[in-house]
């Protein structure tokens, strides 16, 4: 027999679909987060504790204190238990501290959310593509957001076997992920490349900036002429497994390769603790290339169930417009874990997007005491 | 090499200077004292208690015979300062000067005073010198971060002794049925005093007993941190610490439960884990305070134990910590390196 909070939390779960797909419908942002904040205050004793401490009523966004993003590395972010669990994504970690978890009691939501957005930001009007990742092959179960993320991409954008190395299409195909300890597999993103142009379709490559740089160090400056429209997806750090390059550096060096205009390497920012992703809005058939038209690279667009707000890293009000601050997201779709995250990015609202401005300092460190990340369990 | 009655002159020298740098109505006193609120980040009563307290100005005789038996001589000794709780410039120099009649010193470029003010007093002990050169058969001490250690480690060349401090934190072991009220003040000085940025400031404290037990002595642990808010207040904090201190007090409110204790915090929960300092602690509940400890016994350099019974067997399983009284944390014995970790004989670079 259900119980209240999983009725509730259903219930919340369809409104947030509804929502998504109607773009407003009968709801509105803020009566949702609100609903979801407050049902996390019901369900989850770390978020009433946060409630608490901060005194909040949950009235208004504002009022919603948003959750830490270290607390997914201290502690269990969810308002079910673990056994209803249906998957576990783990953050990357850079550092020996413990690696963060966000537990999804449904992906449904996630699946939906992501793929709107994506299709928003990386598709033209047809919707297709043949997709491929600079990644390597999702583990099972999956423990990567940006690995499931990329699997559910290739389902629903392609769908279709890649001939001559897929007799059926799987998204776990070995074809389809194209990164491993050697290196990149040119000659898979050489066979995916023939088999979009086959097809009529663009191709869409996934990766992130340290697959791009591997790419381009194995391509040792030859180059690889994808399809007209194709599109690569570039996200995330380097976080020491490549050289670093800059944004504008590896733009430029994967369009030249790759023989694609440099709009066409388009910025995702995503993070395993929220559900939903940004986009830069450069692909001007897209969806979000239409709404923001001329929409400069480096600025990164949410999608509507996602609010991000530069605020303050003492008071975490917001800050005044054009300043920057912490980036506090409320994520509609964080529905079972902290629909309100703050983190160390720091962000500035730029042209009705955001500019992404790299980590907050952190505190010096001073006198010989551990550091805490050095050290955080033992 | 020098006779022992040389290298006990230095030493002596060494105190002296100390011992006046540490009198407030001195000259040279009041101008440490005026400088250190500039490079420390401390209170001027967070400076001021740590002179008195925590600078080694009268060690004992044996303590100092101690530091003279356990400091290996060397033609020169080279002593690398980093950021450190700024009261550890004394025993650094000190285990320099015990070793050589040649000492050179490159102090912290942050928190320079103590070394410098030291210097001004017995110019003739040791150089100051923005770089050293140590050479085979000399000696190194060096302290920091293990980042900044390994770095120091890989360039230096063969023949060099080499005497690494990194970083590292204390813990404290009470048992609730043998909890007195007063320990809790203890604790608390022990945690406020160079507003925990020292690697002998408690960071955990492991109580032998209860859940229950526990967060009642996590409540009385915040009661007396809060009081010492008035008495000994913490250092100034810029946005970005202050913006740091907020995230991590809110992530620990959501993680544990959270016991106010003024400018820091009391965390409480059945998983042991370190707390990011600035007066903040975490209690623990156990059964086995060795098991507790465990995992963290490469960084444990102190553990103060509030139960006697207890310690005998502390110092067995964690050699390289001290183990002393609740309230003597920060003022370990001058007989020595501030913790047992590492060999005084020191590693020899091949």
């Amino acid at each position: 027999m259900a119980t209240a909070w999983l009725e509730t939390s259903d219930r919340l779960h369809e409104r947030v679909q509804r929502f998504a797909e109607s773009g407003a419908g009968d709801d509105d942002f803020s009566a949702l987060a609100v609903a979801i904040a407050k049902y996390q205050a019901e369900a989850s004793e770390g978020f009433r504790r946060l409630v608490a401490a901060r005194g909040a009523s949950l009235q208004t966004l504002d009022d919603i204190p948003p959750v830490p993003s270290d607390a997914f590395r201290l502690a269990r972010v969810a308002a079910h238990p673990s056994e209803l669990d249906a998957v576990r994504f783990f953050t990357s970690g850079t550092t020996g501290a413990e690696r963060g978890t966000h537990a999804m009691r449904r992906t449904d939501t996630y699946e939906r959310l992501s793929l709107a957005m994506g299709r928003r930001s990386l598709l033209g009007p047809a919707g297709r593509a043949v997709v491929v990742a600079l990644a390597p092959a999702l583990t099972d179960p999956p423990s990567s957001s940006l690995g499931y993320m990329m699997a559910r991409f290739m389902e629903a954008f392609d769908g279709e076997p890649l001939a001559g190395a897929e007799t059926a299409f799987s998204s776990g195909s070995s074809a389809r992920w194209l990164l491993s300890e050697e290196g990149v597999n040119l000659r898979g993103l050489e066979l995916a490349s023939r088999q979009a142009s086959a097809r009529a379709l663009p191709l869409l490559l996934l990766g992130t900036a340290f697959a791009l740089v591997r790419l381009l160090d194995d391509l040792q400056g030859a180059r690889l002429a994808l399809p007209p429209g194709s599109v690569v997806m570039q996200t995330g750090g380097f976080k020491g497994r490549s050289r670093e390059v800059s944004m504008e550096e590896l733009r430029a060096g994967v369009s030249h390769a790759l023989q694609l205009a440099p709009e066409r390497v388009v910025g995702e920012y995503g993070m395993t603790e929220l559900t939903s992703q940004l986009y830069e809005g450069t692909i001007a058939e897209s969806a979000l290339g239409a709404q923001r038209p001329n929409a400069a690279p480096g600025i990164y667009f949410e999608p509507p169930w996602l609010r991000v707000t530069p605020v303050d890293g003492v008071s975490l009000r917001p800050v005044a417009e054009g300043e920057h601050g912490l980036a506090r997201f409320i994520d509609l779709g964080n529905i079972d874990s902290a629909v309100s995250v703050v983190t160390q990015d720091l962000v500035c609202r730029v042209g009705g997007g955001l500019q992404l401005l790299g980590r907050a300092p952190g505190a010096p460190p001073r006198g010989c005491s551990l550091a805490v990340e050095a050290l955080l369990n033992g | 090499m020098a006779d022992g009655s040389a290298r006990r002159a230095r030493i002596e020298r060494l105190l002296e200077a100390a011992r006046e740098l540490a009198d407030g109505e001195r000259a040279s006193g009041r101008a440490l004292r005026a400088r250190l609120l500039a490079t420390t980040a401390l209170s001027s009563a967070g400076i001021e208690r740590a002179l008195g307290h925590a600078l080694e100005t009268h060690p004992s005789e044996a303590e100092v015979q101690a530091l003279l038996a356990a400091t290996p001589e060397a033609p020169r000794a080279h002593v690398l300062l980093s950021a450190n709780v700024f009261v550890a410039a004394l025993r650094a120099i000190a285990l320099g000067v015990a070793s050589s009649k040649s000492v050179a010193v490159r102090a912290s470029r942050r928190d320079p005073a103590l070394a410098e003010a030291l210097f001004a007093l017995v110019p003739d002990l040791f150089e100051l010198t923005p770089r050293l050169t140590p050479a085979a058969g000399e000696r190194m001490w060096s302290y920091g971060s293990d980042a900044t250690l390994a770095e120091v480690r890989r360039s230096l060349p063969p023949g060099v002794w080499f005497h690494p401090h990194g970083a590292g934190f204390g813990a404290v072991v009470v048992a609730a049925a043998a909890w007195a009220p007063e320990t809790a003040r203890g604790i608390a000085l022990d945690t406020a005093l160079f507003d925990q940025q020292g690697c002998l400031s408690p960071r955990l404290v492991c109580v032998v007993g209860s859940d229950a037990q526990a967060r009642s002595i996590a409540g009385q642990l915040a009661e007396q941190l809060r009081a010492l808010d008035a008495e000994l207040p913490p250092g100034p904090k810029n946005e970005d610490e202050r913006a740091v201190a907020r995230r991590q007090r809110d992530a620990a409110a959501y993680a544990f439960e959270l016991f106010d204790a003024g400018s820091g915090w009391i965390s409480c929960s059945t998983r042991a884990v370190l707390p990011p300092g600035q007066r903040t602690l975490h209690v623990v509940p156990t059964s086995d305070a060795v098991s507790t400890l465990s995992p963290f016994t490469s960084h444990l350099t102190c553990i103060a134990s509030g139960a006697h019974a207890l310690s005998s067997e502390l110092c067995r399983r964690f050699p390289g910590a001290r183990v002393v009284a609740v309230g003597e944390m920060q003022r370990p014995p001058f007989d020595g390196p501030v913790d047992h970790r590492k060999s005084p004989k020191g590693e020899l670079i091949g």
